[in-house]
C-alpha cells in the first residue's frame, strides 16, 4: 500500500467556502442592481462597470506588484465593487470614482492583507473618503434617492430575502437594526418619508452592516454592533443625508469591534 | 446559523450488509499495552501453538488487564532492546494458510450469573481482560470500581454521531437482550441504582426496540432516553449536563462484552468494527479480532474499489489518519474507513473571514477563531486567555469553517505551546 495523507482530524469538511459566500452574496444583489439600472439608466450602468471593473483591475494590479497570488476568483473584490457602485452617486466624475475604488481596494483591502484582514468596510470607506476629501463630488446615490419608489423598494426586499435564505446572518441582528433605524427616523421627524427610510434600512442592514470581516465575533456582539450602528445612523441623519449617515455610523462601529470582541465573549448561556 | 451541527449520517451503506464474523483471519499483531503505562509480560513463548481465546500476556499488578488472542495459530514474540534489556513489544499470532478459524464450541451459559456478587463480577472483568470499547480503552474493572456510592447511574451510550460508523447500532439491533443483560451486569458490578440507555433521535427503530425489550424484561431500573443526533453528543462521553454527573458512561459494546464474559466465560479478544467509506467494495460491520491489521480488515470486505485519499481508524471527525495499512484494530477502534479524495481530500487554506461559524458551532462555547488567530502568531498566552484548554477537540470548528483553516492543528499547537511554556 502506498503512503496516505496523515493530516489531522477532522477528515471531512462542510461544503461551504469563502468563494461561495461572496459570490452568493453578490448574486443576492441582482434584483437591486436590476432595479437601479432600470431607474438610474445609463449613468448607473457606467458607474457599475467603472466600480466593479475598477475594483477587479486594482486588485489584479496591486497583487501583481506585490507578487502575491490573485484572489479575484473568491468574489470578495467583486462584491466590494458592486457595493461601492450602489453607494456612490451615479454621476460622480471618473477620477473621483477611481479614487474611491482605489481607497477601497488598494488602501483598505490590499494594504491590510486582502480578504479577511481589513478592519473597516472597504466600500464604505471608499465612499466616506470621497465625502470627506471632495465634498462637492458626493451626493446621494440613486438607490438611496429612489428607495421609496415601489420597484426599487420591492427589489431591495427581494434581494434581502435572497440573502436571508443563505442563512449567513443572525436574524435578530437585522431585526434590531431595522427597528432601531426606523424608530430613530420616525422620532426625529422622518415620518413623511418612512418608506424611503425603510428601504434604506433594509438595504443597509442586509448588505452594508453584514460584512462578516468587520463584524464582532459573537452573536451578542453582532447584535450590539447593529443596535449602536442604527442608533448612530439615526442621530447622524439629523444633519446628513441618509447615505452619509449610515456610512459614518458603520465606520464608527468598525472602530469599536475589537472592544466589543473583548467584552462579549462566547458565553454558556446558549443551551445545546 | 444555529448552535448545533447535524452531520450527514452516511450510515446506510454499512447497514446494507449484515454483521459477519470472518473465519479466515490469518494474522494478528497485538501490542503489549493494556490501558496506560501498565507493564505487560508475555504468557506464551516463541513457537507456541495456541487456541483461539488463549491468554497471551498478563499485566504486572492488579491494575492492567490480560490480553487474549483472537485467532488460533503459532506465536512469535517481537522484541526490542530497551535500556539494555530485551522487551517484548508485540505478540504476533499466525495461522497456517489453509486454516479456518472455526467458532469455538459455545460454552455452557452460566446459570448463576444473575446472582454473582459485585466483587466476583469485577474480578471476572479483570480476568477476562475487559476493556472499555470507547476512546479510553481502559480496563473496565478500574472504571467500574470507583469508591462505592460515586457511581449512581450506568449510562449506556448508544450514540454514534460520527458519519459512517454503525458498530454500536448494529450490535444493539442484533443482540438487544444480551446488551441489556450486559448493562444489568455492569450496574450490579458498579453497585449503581439505574441504567440509562441513550439512543439518537435519528435511530427511531432502535429506540423503540430497546424500549420494548426493557418493557419485556420488566426491569424498572432501566430507562431509554432519546438524545438529538448532534455531533459531538456521545463522542468520548461528551453528554448533556446532568447525565455525566455521578455516572459511568459506557458503550453498548462494552455491555455486550461484559455479558459474554460473565454468561459465556468469554475473554475479550474481538469487537465489532465498521469497515466502510466510499472506497470499500463491500462496506459492513465485522467481528474483528484485536490486533488484525487495517489492510486485512479491508481485505475481508473484498478490498478497495479505488485508491483512497485517507485511511482512517475511527470516525471521520475524530479518527486518526494512517500512513499505511499496518495499523491494528484495538479495543477502542469502532471503525476503519477508506475515504476518497472528493470527501477527505485536502483543500487550500484561505484567510479567516470572521464569519462566526466556528463560534456558533463550538459545543463548549469557546471562540475558536480567537484561539486560532492567536495560535497562528504563536501568542499562546492569548490562546490561553481565550480558554483553549477547555477545548474538547471535537473538530467542529474545522468542519464548518468556510476558509478551511486547520483549526484543530492550531488548537493542538496552542495547547502544546502552553504546556511547554513557550
Ligand atoms: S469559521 Fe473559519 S472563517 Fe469563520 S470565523 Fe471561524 S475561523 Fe474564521
Ligand atoms: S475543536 Fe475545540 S474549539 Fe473547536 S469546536 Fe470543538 S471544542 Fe470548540
Amino acid at each position: 500500500m502506498t503512503a496516505y495523507s496523515v493530516a489531522s482530524a477532522p477528515h471531512i469538511r462542510s461544503a461551504d467556502s469563502v468563494a461561495r459566500y461572496f459570490w452568493m452574496k453578490s448574486a443576492a444583489l441582482f434584483p437591486v442592481l436590476a432595479a437601479v439600472i432600470w431607474t438610474g439608466g445609463g449613468d448607473f450602468m457606467r458607474m457599475l462597470v467603472l466600480s466593479a471593473g475598477g475594483s477587479l483591475g486594482f486588485e489584479w494590479l496591486s497583487r501583481g506588484f506585490s507578487r502575491k497570488k490573485t484572489t479575484l476568483l473568491n468574489g470578495d473584490t467583486f462584491l466590494t465593487g458592486l457595493t461601492l457602485a450602489l453607494i456612490l452617486p451615479e454621476r460622480a466624475p471618473l477620477p473621483y470614482v477611481l479614487i474611491a475604488v482605489f481607497m477601497a481596494v488598494v488602501v483598505v483591502r490590499e494594504c491590510f492583507g486582502g480578504t479577511g484582514n481589513y478592519i473597516v468596510h472597504p466600500a464604505i470607506f471608499g465612499r466616506v473618503f470621497l465625502d470627506a476629501v471632495f465634498p462637492v463630488s458626493a451626493g446621494s446615490p440613486v438607490l438611496f434617492r429612489c428607495a421609496a419608489e415601489l420597484p426599487v423598494f420591492a427589489a431591495i426586499v427581494l434581494s434581502a430575502v435572497f440573502f436571508l435564505a443563505q442563512r449567513r446572518i443572525y436574524f435578530e441582528t437585522l431585526f434590531y437594526y431595522i427597528t432601531i433605524y426606523l424608530l430613530a427616523a420616525f422620532m426625529l421627524g422622518g415620518g413623511s418619508k418612512i418608506l424611503m427610510h425603510a428601504g434604506v434600512a433594509v438595504f443597509t442592514a442586509f448588505f452594508l452592516v453584514t460584512d462578516p470581516v468587520v463584524l464582532p465575533l459573537t452573536r451578542q456582539g453582532t447584535n450590539v454592533f447593529a443596535l449602536l450602528a442604527a442608533f448612530f445612523a439615526g442621530v447622524l441623519g439629523l444633519w446628513y443625508p441618509a447615505v452619509t449617515a449610515v456610512c459614518y455610523s458603520i465606520l464608527i462601529m468598525n472602530m469599536f469591534v475589537p472592544w466589543i470582541n473583548d467584552r462579549m465573549r462566547p458565553g454558556s448561556r446558549r443551551g445545546i | 446559523m444555529s448552535g448545533s451541527v447535524r452531520l450527514e449520517r452516511k450510515k446506510s451503506s454499512t447497514l446494507l450488509n449484515t454483521l459477519k464474523r470472518p473465519h479466515t483471519v490469518k494474522k494478528v499483531r497485538i501490542p503489549l499495552t493494556s490501558g496506560e503505562e501498565t507493564l505487560m509480560f508475555p504468557a506464551v513463548k516463541n513457537g507456541d501453538v495456541i487456541e483461539r481465546g488463549a491468554k497471551i500476556a498478563s499485566p504486572e499488578g492488579e491494575q492492567g488487564s490480560p490480553l487474549f488472542s483472537g485467532i488460533a495459530g503459532k506465536v512469535k514474540l517481537v522484541e526490542r532492546t530497551k535500556n539494555g534489556n530485551m522487551v517484548c513489544t508485540h505478540i504476533e499470532v499466525t495461522a497456517p494458510n489453509d486454516f479456518c478459524q472455526t467458532a469455538s464450541v459455545l460454552p455452557e451459559l452460566r446459570k448463576d450469573a444473575e446472582k454473582l456478587p459485585c466483587r466476583e463480577l469485577r474480578s471476572i472483568f479483570r480476568e477476562r481482560g475487559l476493556l472499555t470499547t470507547d476512546g479510553r480503552a481502559e480496563p473496565l474493572h478500574k472504571i467500574i470500581s470507583g469508591s462505592p456510592s460515586t457511581i449512581k447511574t450506568i449510562v449506556i451510550n448508544g450514540c454514534e454521531p460520527e458519519p459512517y460508523v454503525t458498530s454500536e447500532q448494529v450490535l444493539m439491533t442484533s443482540y438487544p437482550t444480551e446488551v441489556l443483560r450486559g448493562a444489568e451486569i455492569l450496574r450490579r458490578a458498579a453497585e449503581a441504582e439505574k441504567v440509562i440507555f441513550l439512543i439518537e433521535d435519528a435511530e427511531r427503530e432502535l429506540f423503540e426496540l430497546i424500549k420494548s425489550k426493557i418493557y419485556l424484561l420488566k426491569w424498572d431500573r432501566f430507562e431509554a432516553q432519546k438524545v438529538p443526533a448532534i455531533y459531538p453528543m456521545g463522542t468520548d462521553n461528551f453528554l448533556p449536563g446532568q447525565l455525566s454527573i455521578n455516572s459511568a458512561v459506557l458503550n453498548a459494546s462494552t455491555a455486550y462484552a461484559a455479558y459474554e464474559a460473565v454468561y459465556l466465560h468469554k475473554p475479550f479478544f474481538e469487537r465489532v468494527v465498521t469497515v466502510g467509506g466510499e472506497c470499500v467494495a463491500e462496506p459492513r460491520n465485522l467481528w474483528l479480532p484485536l490486533g488484525i491489521s487495517i489492510r486485512d480488515a479491508l481485505q475481508l470486505c473484498k478490498g478497495l474499489l479505488r485508491e483512497p485519499a485517507k485511511l482512517i481508524v475511527g470516525g471521520p471527525m475524530k479518527g486518526v489518519a494512517q500512513k499505511d495499512g499496518e495499523g491494528v484494530v484495538m479495543a477502542g477502534t469502532d471503525a476503519v474507513l477508506a475515504l476518497p479524495k472528493e470527501i477527505a481530500g485536502e483543500s487550500a487554506e484561505k484567510p479567516c473571514i470572521r464569519c462566526n461559524r466556528c463560534v456558533d458551532a463550538c459545543p463548549v462555547f469557546l471562540s475558536p477563531v480567537m484561539i486560532t488567530l492567536a495560535a497562528e502568531k504563536n501568542s499562546f498566552e492569548v490562546s490561553r486567555e481565550w480558554n483553549v484548554e477547555a477545548c474538547i477537540e471535537c473538530g467542529l470548528c474545522s468542519f464548518v469553517c468556510p476558509s478551511k483553516r486547520p483549526m484543530l492543528e492550531l488548537i493542538a499547537k496552542a495547547k502544546k505551546g502552553i504546556a511547554t511554556g513557550s
